[in-house]
Protein backbone atom coordinates (compact mmCIF):
# COMPACT_ATOMS: atom_id res chain seq x y z
CA UNK A 1 0.00 0.00 0.00
CA UNK A 2 1.47 3.33 -0.98
CA UNK A 3 1.27 6.61 0.86
CA UNK A 4 -0.22 9.83 -0.43
CA UNK A 5 0.23 9.94 -4.17
CA UNK A 6 0.24 12.86 -6.53
CA UNK A 7 -2.03 12.32 -9.49
CA UNK A 8 -0.03 12.58 -12.73
CA UNK A 9 -2.83 14.33 -14.58
CA UNK A 10 -5.12 16.08 -12.16
CA UNK A 11 -8.55 14.56 -11.76
CA UNK A 12 -11.66 16.65 -12.27
CA UNK A 13 -14.03 15.49 -9.60
CA UNK A 14 -17.63 16.24 -8.88
CA UNK A 15 -18.56 16.21 -5.19
CA UNK A 16 -22.02 14.78 -4.62
CA UNK A 17 -24.16 14.01 -1.59
CA UNK A 18 -25.63 10.53 -1.47
CA UNK A 19 -27.94 9.89 1.44
CA UNK A 20 -26.20 12.49 3.59
CA UNK A 21 -22.64 11.36 2.87
CA UNK A 22 -20.27 13.07 0.45
CA UNK A 23 -18.55 11.18 -2.35
CA UNK A 24 -16.53 12.13 -5.40
CA UNK A 25 -17.08 11.00 -8.98
CA UNK A 26 -14.85 11.79 -11.93
CA UNK A 27 -16.45 14.25 -14.32
CA UNK A 28 -15.03 12.23 -17.22
CA UNK A 29 -17.92 10.02 -18.26
CA UNK A 30 -20.68 12.22 -16.84
CA UNK A 31 -22.72 13.39 -19.80
CA UNK A 32 -25.56 15.21 -18.15
CA UNK A 33 -26.73 16.40 -14.75
CA UNK A 34 -30.44 16.99 -14.30
CA UNK A 35 -32.31 18.33 -11.29
CA UNK A 36 -35.49 16.30 -11.06
CA UNK A 37 -38.57 17.50 -9.25
CA UNK A 38 -40.59 15.02 -7.19
CA UNK A 39 -43.49 14.95 -9.65
CA UNK A 40 -41.28 14.38 -12.71
CA UNK A 41 -42.44 11.18 -14.45
CA UNK A 42 -39.09 10.65 -16.20
CA UNK A 43 -37.64 9.04 -13.11
CA UNK A 44 -38.59 5.79 -11.44
CA UNK A 45 -36.75 5.25 -8.16
CA UNK A 46 -36.42 1.62 -7.10
CA UNK A 47 -34.46 0.09 -4.22
CA UNK A 48 -31.39 -0.63 -6.38
CA UNK A 49 -32.12 -0.08 -10.06
CA UNK A 50 -34.87 2.17 -11.34
CA UNK A 51 -35.01 3.98 -14.65
CA UNK A 52 -34.58 7.40 -16.20
CA UNK A 53 -35.92 8.58 -19.53
CA UNK A 54 -32.99 9.80 -21.57
CA UNK A 55 -32.80 10.63 -25.27
CA UNK A 56 -36.04 8.88 -26.11
CA UNK A 57 -35.28 5.69 -24.22
CA UNK A 58 -35.02 4.37 -20.68
CA UNK A 59 -31.65 3.87 -19.02
CA UNK A 60 -30.96 2.16 -15.67
CA UNK A 61 -30.90 4.50 -12.68
CA UNK A 62 -28.81 3.37 -9.72
CA UNK A 63 -30.15 4.23 -6.29
CA UNK A 64 -26.69 4.61 -4.75
CA UNK A 65 -28.05 5.56 -1.33
CA UNK A 66 -29.80 2.22 -1.16
CA UNK A 67 -26.76 0.31 -2.44
CA UNK A 68 -24.58 1.97 0.19
CA UNK A 69 -27.25 1.45 2.88
CA UNK A 70 -27.48 5.20 3.49
CA UNK A 71 -30.60 7.37 3.67
CA UNK A 72 -32.37 6.35 0.49
CA UNK A 73 -33.56 8.70 -2.23
CA UNK A 74 -37.34 8.87 -2.46
CA UNK A 75 -39.84 10.47 -4.77
CA UNK A 76 -40.68 12.99 -2.05
CA UNK A 77 -37.64 15.16 -2.64
CA UNK A 78 -35.76 16.80 -5.49
CA UNK A 79 -32.95 14.60 -6.70
CA UNK A 80 -30.09 15.00 -9.09
CA UNK A 81 -29.68 12.50 -11.88
CA UNK A 82 -26.20 12.10 -13.36
CA UNK A 83 -26.08 10.34 -16.72
CA UNK A 84 -22.85 8.35 -17.15
CA UNK A 85 -21.45 6.94 -20.36
CA UNK A 86 -18.19 5.12 -21.01
CA UNK A 87 -18.12 4.38 -24.75
CA UNK A 88 -14.69 2.74 -24.57
CA UNK A 89 -16.03 -0.01 -22.31
CA UNK A 90 -18.79 -2.60 -22.54
CA UNK A 91 -20.77 -0.84 -19.79
CA UNK A 92 -23.98 0.64 -21.15
CA UNK A 93 -25.14 4.19 -20.47
CA UNK A 94 -26.67 4.45 -17.03
CA UNK A 95 -27.56 7.09 -14.46
CA UNK A 96 -27.04 7.58 -10.75
CA UNK A 97 -29.22 9.42 -8.26
CA UNK A 98 -27.73 11.92 -5.82
CA UNK A 99 -29.32 14.11 -3.16
CA UNK A 100 -27.13 17.11 -3.99
CA UNK A 101 -24.34 18.17 -6.32
CA UNK A 102 -21.90 20.39 -4.46
CA UNK A 103 -19.56 21.30 -7.29
CA UNK A 104 -16.48 20.44 -9.27
CA UNK A 105 -12.89 20.56 -8.07
CA UNK A 106 -9.47 19.52 -9.30
CA UNK A 107 -7.81 16.74 -7.31
CA UNK A 108 -4.03 16.58 -7.38
CA UNK A 109 -3.34 14.36 -4.39
CA UNK A 110 -5.01 11.12 -3.35
CA UNK A 111 -4.62 8.48 -0.65
CA UNK A 112 -5.43 4.83 -1.37
CA UNK A 113 -8.12 2.97 0.54
CA UNK A 114 -7.37 -0.28 2.37
CA UNK A 115 -9.23 -2.37 -0.17
CA UNK A 116 -8.56 -5.61 1.69
CA UNK A 117 -11.28 -4.59 4.17
CA UNK A 118 -13.91 -3.79 1.55
CA UNK A 119 -16.75 -6.06 0.50
CA UNK A 120 -16.38 -4.88 -3.09
CA UNK A 121 -12.82 -3.58 -3.50
CA UNK A 122 -13.35 -2.40 -7.07
CA UNK A 123 -16.12 0.13 -6.36
CA UNK A 124 -13.77 2.65 -4.73
CA UNK A 125 -10.82 4.34 -6.40
CA UNK A 126 -9.14 6.35 -3.64
CA UNK A 127 -9.75 9.17 -1.19
CA UNK A 128 -9.02 12.85 -1.52
CA UNK A 129 -9.08 15.81 0.81
CA UNK A 130 -12.11 18.05 0.83
CA UNK A 131 -12.87 20.79 3.35
CA UNK A 132 -10.46 19.39 5.94
CA UNK A 133 -11.73 15.83 5.71
CA UNK A 134 -11.41 13.00 3.24
CA UNK A 135 -14.02 11.70 0.87
CA UNK A 136 -14.09 8.63 -1.32
CA UNK A 137 -13.80 8.69 -5.08
CA UNK A 138 -16.25 6.18 -6.55
CA UNK A 139 -15.68 3.91 -9.51
CA UNK A 140 -19.09 4.23 -11.16
CA UNK A 141 -18.51 1.62 -13.85
CA UNK A 142 -17.76 -1.09 -11.30
CA UNK A 143 -20.59 0.07 -9.05
CA UNK A 144 -22.98 -0.35 -11.97
CA UNK A 145 -21.68 -3.89 -12.55
CA UNK A 146 -22.00 -4.76 -8.84
CA UNK A 147 -25.55 -3.38 -8.64
CA UNK A 148 -26.60 -5.34 -11.72
CA UNK A 149 -25.04 -8.51 -10.21
CA UNK A 150 -26.83 -7.86 -6.94
CA UNK A 151 -30.21 -7.31 -8.57
CA UNK A 152 -29.71 -10.39 -10.78
CA UNK A 153 -28.81 -12.51 -7.77
CA UNK A 154 -32.06 -11.45 -6.13
CA UNK A 155 -33.95 -12.44 -9.26
CA UNK A 156 -35.28 -8.96 -9.91
CA UNK A 157 -33.62 -8.48 -13.28
CA UNK B 1 15.11 -24.71 34.24
CA UNK B 2 14.91 -22.23 31.33
CA UNK B 3 11.43 -21.33 30.23
CA UNK B 4 10.53 -19.51 27.04
CA UNK B 5 9.18 -16.01 27.70
CA UNK B 6 6.82 -14.08 25.45
CA UNK B 7 6.04 -10.38 25.52
CA UNK B 8 2.36 -9.52 25.51
CA UNK B 9 0.66 -6.18 25.05
CA UNK B 10 -2.31 -6.05 27.39
CA UNK B 11 -5.59 -4.38 26.50
CA UNK B 12 -9.08 -4.21 27.94
CA UNK B 13 -12.28 -4.47 25.94
CA UNK B 14 -15.38 -4.17 28.07
CA UNK B 15 -14.80 -6.28 31.18
CA UNK B 16 -12.36 -8.65 29.50
CA UNK B 17 -8.60 -8.33 29.39
CA UNK B 18 -6.67 -9.58 26.41
CA UNK B 19 -3.03 -10.07 25.49
CA UNK B 20 -1.61 -9.55 22.03
CA UNK B 21 1.81 -10.90 21.21
CA UNK B 22 3.96 -7.77 21.12
CA UNK B 23 5.29 -8.37 17.61
CA UNK B 24 1.82 -7.63 16.21
CA UNK B 25 1.48 -4.22 17.89
CA UNK B 26 2.88 -1.18 16.12
CA UNK B 27 1.59 1.62 18.29
CA UNK B 28 -1.06 2.66 20.76
CA UNK B 29 -2.51 6.13 20.24
CA UNK B 30 -5.23 8.27 21.77
CA UNK B 31 -8.46 7.51 19.90
CA UNK B 32 -8.07 8.46 16.25
CA UNK B 33 -11.36 9.50 14.61
CA UNK B 34 -12.46 7.31 11.76
CA UNK B 35 -14.12 8.00 8.45
CA UNK B 36 -17.16 5.90 7.65
CA UNK B 37 -16.95 3.80 4.52
CA UNK B 38 -20.04 1.98 3.27
CA UNK B 39 -19.92 -1.70 2.43
CA UNK B 40 -16.92 -2.82 4.41
CA UNK B 41 -16.41 -6.46 5.30
CA UNK B 42 -18.10 -7.78 8.47
CA UNK B 43 -16.78 -6.37 11.77
CA UNK B 44 -15.05 -3.40 10.11
CA UNK B 45 -16.17 0.14 10.88
CA UNK B 46 -14.46 2.78 8.82
CA UNK B 47 -10.90 3.80 8.08
CA UNK B 48 -8.36 5.70 10.13
CA UNK B 49 -5.57 7.92 8.83
CA UNK B 50 -2.30 6.66 10.26
CA UNK B 51 1.13 7.61 9.04
CA UNK B 52 -0.26 9.26 5.88
CA UNK B 53 -2.26 6.24 4.84
CA UNK B 54 -5.64 4.80 5.64
CA UNK B 55 -5.92 1.61 7.67
CA UNK B 56 -9.17 -0.25 8.31
CA UNK B 57 -10.70 -0.23 11.76
CA UNK B 58 -11.70 -3.65 13.06
CA UNK B 59 -14.35 -3.92 15.79
CA UNK B 60 -12.63 -6.46 18.01
CA UNK B 61 -15.56 -6.55 20.43
CA UNK B 62 -17.93 -7.56 17.64
CA UNK B 63 -15.52 -10.13 16.27
CA UNK B 64 -14.99 -11.62 19.71
CA UNK B 65 -18.71 -11.63 20.45
CA UNK B 66 -18.50 -9.35 23.48
CA UNK B 67 -20.08 -6.25 21.95
CA UNK B 68 -22.74 -6.17 24.65
CA UNK B 69 -20.19 -4.73 27.01
CA UNK B 70 -19.75 -1.50 25.07
CA UNK B 71 -20.45 1.34 27.49
CA UNK B 72 -20.66 5.09 27.18
CA UNK B 73 -18.78 7.14 29.74
CA UNK B 74 -17.74 10.77 29.76
CA UNK B 75 -14.15 10.12 30.82
CA UNK B 76 -12.64 7.59 28.51
CA UNK B 77 -9.41 5.66 28.54
CA UNK B 78 -10.05 4.44 25.01
CA UNK B 79 -7.12 4.05 22.67
CA UNK B 80 -6.57 3.21 19.05
CA UNK B 81 -4.13 0.35 18.70
CA UNK B 82 -2.31 -0.02 15.40
CA UNK B 83 -1.71 -3.67 14.57
CA UNK B 84 0.17 -5.44 11.82
CA UNK B 85 -0.36 -9.09 11.08
CA UNK B 86 1.09 -10.87 8.08
CA UNK B 87 1.81 -7.56 6.35
CA UNK B 88 -1.69 -6.15 6.86
CA UNK B 89 -1.91 -2.98 8.93
CA UNK B 90 -5.21 -2.35 10.68
CA UNK B 91 -6.40 -0.79 13.92
CA UNK B 92 -8.87 -1.33 16.71
CA UNK B 93 -10.28 0.87 19.40
CA UNK B 94 -9.91 -0.65 22.85
CA UNK B 95 -11.13 0.59 26.21
CA UNK B 96 -7.73 0.60 27.84
CA UNK B 97 -4.13 -0.27 27.10
CA UNK B 98 -1.92 -1.63 29.81
CA UNK B 99 1.68 -2.62 30.19
CA UNK B 100 3.67 -5.06 28.15
CA UNK B 101 3.95 -8.21 30.24
CA UNK B 102 6.67 -10.84 29.91
CA UNK B 103 5.10 -14.19 30.55
CA UNK B 104 6.81 -17.55 30.67
CA UNK B 105 5.18 -20.34 28.68
CA UNK B 106 4.70 -22.33 31.86
CA UNK B 107 2.25 -19.67 33.10
CA UNK B 108 0.02 -19.93 30.05
CA UNK B 109 -2.98 -22.18 30.62
CA UNK B 110 -5.76 -23.62 28.51
CA UNK B 111 -8.73 -21.28 28.12
CA UNK B 112 -11.03 -24.00 29.44
CA UNK B 113 -9.33 -23.69 32.85
CA UNK B 114 -10.30 -20.06 33.21
CA UNK B 115 -12.86 -19.47 35.98
CA UNK B 116 -14.90 -17.38 33.51
CA UNK B 117 -15.01 -20.06 30.84
CA UNK B 118 -18.59 -21.10 30.22
CA UNK B 119 -20.04 -17.74 31.23
CA UNK B 120 -22.97 -16.63 29.03
CA UNK B 121 -20.84 -13.81 27.64
CA UNK B 122 -17.35 -14.98 26.91
CA UNK B 123 -14.92 -14.14 24.08
CA UNK B 124 -15.12 -16.51 21.15
CA UNK B 125 -13.05 -19.53 22.11
CA UNK B 126 -11.65 -20.00 18.60
CA UNK B 127 -9.87 -16.64 18.78
CA UNK B 128 -8.09 -17.41 22.05
CA UNK B 129 -4.77 -19.22 22.33
CA UNK B 130 -4.78 -19.50 26.11
CA UNK B 131 -4.81 -17.34 29.17
CA UNK B 132 -2.61 -16.31 32.08
CA UNK B 133 -3.11 -14.59 35.39
CA UNK B 134 -1.49 -11.19 35.77
CA UNK B 135 -2.10 -8.76 38.64
CA UNK B 136 -5.15 -10.73 39.78
CA UNK B 137 -6.71 -10.63 36.35
CA UNK B 138 -7.35 -13.31 33.78
CA UNK B 139 -5.76 -12.21 30.51
CA UNK B 140 -6.83 -14.01 27.35
CA UNK B 141 -4.27 -14.34 24.56
CA UNK B 142 -5.71 -13.41 21.18
CA UNK B 143 -4.95 -15.64 18.22
CA UNK B 144 -3.97 -12.80 15.91
CA UNK B 145 -3.22 -15.03 12.91
CA UNK B 146 -6.67 -16.62 13.08
CA UNK B 147 -8.31 -13.28 13.69
CA UNK B 148 -6.47 -11.77 10.73
CA UNK B 149 -7.29 -14.71 8.48
CA UNK B 150 -11.00 -14.68 9.31
CA UNK B 151 -11.28 -10.90 8.96
CA UNK B 152 -9.36 -10.41 5.73
CA UNK B 153 -9.21 -13.70 3.86
CA UNK B 154 -12.48 -15.51 4.51
CA UNK B 155 -16.02 -14.75 3.45
CA UNK B 156 -15.37 -12.17 0.77
CA UNK B 157 -18.55 -10.77 -0.69
CA UNK B 158 -20.76 -12.13 2.05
Amino acid sequence: MSDTSTVQNKLDVLVIDIGGKLFGVETLGIKRIAEILPEDPSVIIEPYLGSYQFQGGKIPLINLANFFKLGSATRLETIYVLVCSYPETHVETFAIAASKVLGKLPVVSTIPLPLEAMLYPDIYKCTFEFNGSYIILLDLQHIFERVVELVRSEGAL
Amino acid sequence: MNTHVQNFFEIRIGRFFFAIQAQYVRRALPVVPHIDVPLMRPNFGGIVLYNKRFVPKLFLDSLLGIGLYRTSVTVTTDSTVILEVDGTVFCSTVNEVDTVASIGDSHIMAVEKSPEFGSPIFPRRDYLLGYFEHRQKSIYILDMLRLHHDSFAVGRNV
